[in-house]
């Protein structure tokens, strides 16, 4: 396979990244960039209100100066294991662009760290052969003096997130569960674990 | 320069679809008061005149179909006013209709500009009108001729009075003639020609009655053809124009003198009589001569900024464009409140403007200069109806005549002896120290304008940025009040000034908090005036005489309310018409009533909620053929007891009604349904009084705004929900005892002294962390739901209070049961809960539980609420 046989496959592993300014958050052991521009700020973490019959990676809706968005939880969202929130742990404000709408969602991060400027070839493509999380949840790979960072495509991120939503909240039995990239019979299995872990807890 | 040019164009459509829709609002008001019997030609006259503009903007903005379509009810009009059409209830009829189909079609431009509009049936109808009328009454209309020509005859005056109508309708036509040239393509010789036709009507119709000036008329006609024929239809323009001052100006003569030189603007003007424009003048709704000064002084401050720029940039066609925008905006607002030198003026611009975007001529020397003065004319004009002034003063009215023949005088292609002519003229007039004064006149004006500063009374705000302001007011509060209910503050001496601060801080944000919300409120006039139109055509179509009074249609309402009241109003006056009025006289006169049906519509403010009213005098409800019907319907059991107000709450049950038949206005049944959901979904309640025989009067309250609602808090475990309280019935204590679990299923009953409610655990249902673990701990709310009703648990109820409702993000909002957010008191949000998904929600979960018994989920719910 070539170069170009690659970057015309859909979803394959060309760099959609571009170069410019990254904001980098750190979320489990990796670090992570956002485009600048599609943050509207950071802010730290507040009271957040939960909303029932939501997945558990939607942490709930926050006050921001009167407007109610919802916060994400990126751990959540992302399957890493649960950390208890610290003095670091902030929210991120991004503008996102669905197919219909705007919309402005806080994410929760484990800290941030910078804002990185990444040259074009500094810029590297995700793994061409992998899951969803590879291809569509990243613009690229930014590599720095020996640091890599995640370029995420957030817009893919969280949309995803909602479009899920939609088709769930249909679905008699929403309760708190974690369905991301699984297939359909995957899915079922997941149901039953989650629901027993209500159970338990 | 093309793209330029089709933004332009886009920019014109979108002021002009907007001001024709205003321009038609108008225009049905005046027709309703027409209706009324009101017989003041004012009326006719001004809807001729709304008619021409919108039909002159239409062409202007390349929407020929409409500018056709308005031809032709100008054509009506103008036949009635003249008096070759009575005024019947027909025409009134095509006149409403056409001023709706107007409005469809505007809707549909407004969101695809290449719609074509089709008046074809109308415009048939129109001219069949006109043709019918007029077979019948030529007899009539000879017989006032001839009486005519007899009293020419015998005095001069009568003449003058003769020739006075006739050359009016020349100078009329001509007029017309002239605003049209200016609007329509000049390359198509098909529409050029068309324009000349009346005035070859024209002069056939004066062969007998007046040969002289039909020999005129018609050669103005053959001159006016012949230039169209020709290449250069601009250049030949001010002759013709000429031409036509010249012909009116050989008819005046005998009566008045008028000096030859003088162009056509003064002639038409000084033909009206002036009384009759100060008169309308100062007729002028209030506001509507606040909303053009508003609008004039913004415009001239555009045209003043890009004439600085077109100062030094003469080639910059956007400065030109906006310029051109300008006045074509102050033109159509002034010619609404019949400032004719302002609309004159403009109109005279815009040639000029036409002329430097066509690059004909240049921005320099003489008509840079021309076009200052006419600015600074204009805003002295404006300044002066500021200042009450509505007529314009003798000086203002002579620059205004001297400034309008200059720029035409520029346009027949600046002749320059001609222009040499007039100058001389102008001297000779005796205004040689003109220059200086003009420079006099704009110091003067400076020192005006900076003294009176007030004058731009209003301001259009995009709603998205009052909402802004409004949140960061109700920000301002929580934070007022997290401030001065500090519990650092104990530790401060009560005598500490720090408190009368806080005191004042907090009147301060009272009334900021006040004051943003009363930015949303608009007066419910606008719906007020459809509700009256609907009741015209409803009574026609019925068959009944109806008078109709409003009262308090000046009541402010939130926007989001109006919107939405509106349906449930018109279903309502529909019914009053349909139902309440008596079909027969006879039967309202044996009643003592008078033979008209009487139908009022109140509004009012009662302690945070409107009041809307609509009150009849026809027969009223008929208890006994509300409740046969109602058990012929099975909407309730024979024999069972109901209250008067229950009887009547049964007209609002989906397919119940009392008409024999369906008509084309009611009797399906679905109308009342639909009021009382709208109603509701406005959080709002419908009562009715209603006496057989009297009279029906239905009494609607709905909250002021749709943005606060009057809710309790509830507690479950550790999260708060808000639940509007008027779902909610009652909260009660029960025990365990009361409960029941009917074939040991998850579904669970409360046993009530007088009925049995499906308990719903609203912990359980929101998987709560630590759910209740029994009922006697917690509080049952009773929720109801026009009719459907259930016991919600939860903890605890901690108080009632008001909340500003918010949006949900479109990622959340879609939660069973849960409406909307609000910020509590605290800072933290709250989520607001809807009773109908709520119990929709519950209902379905229930169905859920019984369809999949073998469900894991539900085995294991269970075990978690034991």
């Amino acid at each position: 396979m070539t170069d170009v046989d690659l970057s015309n496959k859909p979803g394959g592993s060309h760099i959609r990244a571009q170069a410019g300014k990254y904001l980098t958050f750190r979320l489990a052991e990796e670090e992570y960039g956002l485009e600048i521009l599609k943050v509207q700020e950071i802010i730290g973490l507040m009271a957040v209100t939960r909303v029932p019959k939501m997945p558990k990676y939607v942490r709930g809706i926050i006050n921001l100066r009167g407007k109610l968005i919802p916060v994400i939880d990126m751990r959540e969202k992302f399957l890493l294991p649960d950390v208890e929130d610290t003095e670091k742990t902030c929210v991120i404000v991004v503008q996102t662009q669905t197919k219909e709408e705007k919309l402005i969602m806080g994410i929760i991060v484990d800290t941030v760290s910078e804002v990185l400027n990444i040259g074009q070839n500094e810029l590297e493509p995700p793994p061409s052969i992998g899951s969803k999380l590879d291809t569509e949840y990243m613009l690229g790979i930014g590599k720095v003096h020996n640091r890599v960072v995640i370029l995420l495509d957030i817009d893919n991120v969280l949309c995803e997130t909602e479009l899920h939503l939609v088709s769930n909240i249909g679905d008699k039995n929403v309760g708190d569960k974690n369905v991301n990239d699984r297939k359909n019979n995957e899915l079922l299995e997941e149901t039953n674990k989650n629901e027993k872990k209500v159970v338990n807890g | 320069m093309s793209i330029n040019d089709n933004d332009f164009l886009l920019g014109l459509r979108e002021s002009f679809i907007q001001e024709v829709h205003d321009l038609l609002l108008m225009i049905s008001d005046i027709l309703l008061d027409m209706e009324k019997g009101d017989p003041d030609k004012k009326h006719l006259e001004k809807i001729i005149r709304f008619f021409h503009n919108i039909k002159g903007s239409a062409s202007a903005v390349d929407f020929p179909h409409l500018a056709t379509f308005c031809h032709k009810v100008e054509d009506l009009l103008v036949a009635i006013r003249i008096g070759n059409l009575p005024m019947c209830p027909e025409i009134m009829d095509l006149l409403f209709k056409s001023t709706d189909e107007l409005k469809n079609i505007l809707n549909k431009l407004n969101s695809n500009h290449d719609f074509i509009p089709d008046f074809g049936n109308f415009e048939i109808q129109i001219t069949d009108i006109i043709h019918k009328n007029q077979a019948t009454l030529p007899q009539a209309k000879k017989d006032s001729e001839t009486k005519i020509i007899n009293e020419e005859n015998i005095s001069n005056k009568n003449l003058m009075v003769m020739a006075d109508t006739e050359e009016e309708k020349v100078v009329a036509i001509c007029e017309n003639i002239a605003e049209e040239l200016v609007f329509v393509d000049i390359n198509n010789k098909k529409s050029l020609l068309m324009i000349s036709e009346p005035l070859s009507d024209l002069a056939q119709e004066l062969t007998e009655k007046n040969p002289k000036l039909s020999e005129h008329v018609r050669k103005l006609q053959e001159d006016l053809v012949s230039f169209i024929m020709t290449d250069k239809v601009e250049e030949h323009y001010y002759n013709w124009y000429k031409e036509i001052t010249r012909i009116i100006d050989t008819f005046r003569s005998p009566v008045r003198t008028i000096k030859i030189n003088e162009n056509i603007t003064d002639v038409i003007s000084e033909m009206r009589p002036e009384e009759e424009d100060t008169a309308i003048v100062f007729e002028v709704d209030q506001k509507l001569l606040d909303d053009f000064l508003a609008d004039a002084s913004e415009q001239l401050e555009l045209v003043d900024s890009n004439l600085i720029i077109l100062e030094n940039f003469p080639d910059n066609f956007e400065a030109l464009d906006s310029v051109f925008r300008c006045y074509h905006t102050i033109k159509s607002s002034s010619a609404i409140l019949q400032f004719h030198e302002i609309e004159k003026l403009s109109h005279k611009m815009e040639n000029l403007l036409t002329l430097l975007r066509d690059g004909k001529i240049k921005f320099q020397g003489e008509v840079e200069q021309l076009t200052l003065e006419c600015f600074n004319l204009l805003k002295k004009r404006v300044d002066e109806i500021k200042r009450g002034q509505v007529v314009s003063s003798k000086e203002i009215k002579k620059e205004f005549k001297k400034i309008m023949f200059r720029i035409d005088e520029h346009q027949s292609d600046g002749s320059v002896k001609k222009a040499q002519e007039i100058h001389n003229i102008n001297e000779n007039d005796g205004v040689g120290t003109k220059s200086e004064e003009e420079a006099g006149e704009v110091v003067k004006e400076n020192n005006i304008n900076t003294s009176s500063t007030p004058i731009d009374n209003m301001i259009k705000v995009s709603i998205e940025r009052l909402d802004r302001l409004i949140d960061t007011i109700g920000e301002l509060v929580i934070a007022e009040s997290m401030v001065s209910q500090s519990p650092d503050l104990n530790s401060i001496l009560a005598d500490s000034t720090i408190f009368k601060h806080l005191g004042h801080l907090n009147k301060i944000t009272r009334s900021l908090q006040e004051i943003g919300m009363s930015l949303r409120m608009v007066p419910l006039k606008q719906t007020f005036k459809k509700l009256i139109r609907i009741i015209r055509d409803v009574s026609k179509g019925l068959n009944k005489e109806v008078n109709y009074l409003t009262f308090g249609e000046e009541t402010e309402v939130d926007k989001t309310v109006v919107d939405k009241i509106n349906d449930p109003l018109v279903h309502m006056v529909r019914n009053s018409l349909d139902h309440g009025i008596e079909c027969n006289t006879e039967e309202r006169l044996r009643l003592g009533k008078a033979t008209a049906g009487q139908l009022e519509i109140r509004a009012c403010h009662k302690g945070g909620n409107i009041w809307i009213e609509i009150k009849d005098d026809g027969r009223g409800l008929d208890k006994d053929k509300i409740v046969k019907k109602a058990i012929e319907k099975k909407l309730i059991k024979p024999g069972q007891i109901l209250s008067e107000k229950d009887i009547f709450a049964l007209i609002f049950k989906p397919g119940f009604s009392t008409a024999e038949k369906v008509t084309g206005i009611s009797g399906r049944g679905v109308g009342m349904d639909v009021v009382r959901r709208n109603i509701e979904e406005l959080h709002g309640h419908i009562d009715i009084e209603s006496e057989k025989g009297k009279g029906t009067t239905f009494k609607i309250r709905i909250p002021n705004t749709l943005a606060i609602i009057e809710g309790m808090v509830i507690i479950v475990d550790k999260e708060r929900y808000i639940i509007p309280t008027q779902y909610i019935d009652r909260a009660i204590k029960i025990n365990s005892s009361q409960i029941s679990r009917p074939f040991n299923r998850g579904n669970e009953m409360v046993i009530l002294d007088n009925e049995n409610l499906p308990l719903f655990k609203l912990g359980g249902f929101y998987n709560v962390n630590n759910p209740m673990k029994s009922v006697d701990d917690g509080i049952v709310l009773i929720l109801d739901d026009s009719g459907k009703r259930i016991a919600l648990l939860v903890d605890q109820i901690l108080k009632k209070q008001q909340f500003v409702i918010k949006q949900l993000n479109s990622m959340v909002n879609r939660v069973p049961g849960i409406s909307g957010g609000t910020i509590m008191s605290d800072g933290k949000v709250g989520l607001i809960l809807d009773a109908a998904p709520l119990i929709q929600g519950f209902v379905s979960e229930m169905d859920n539980n019984n369809n999949n018994k073998h469900n894991s989920n539900i085995k294991n719910e269970i075990t978690v609420h034991k």
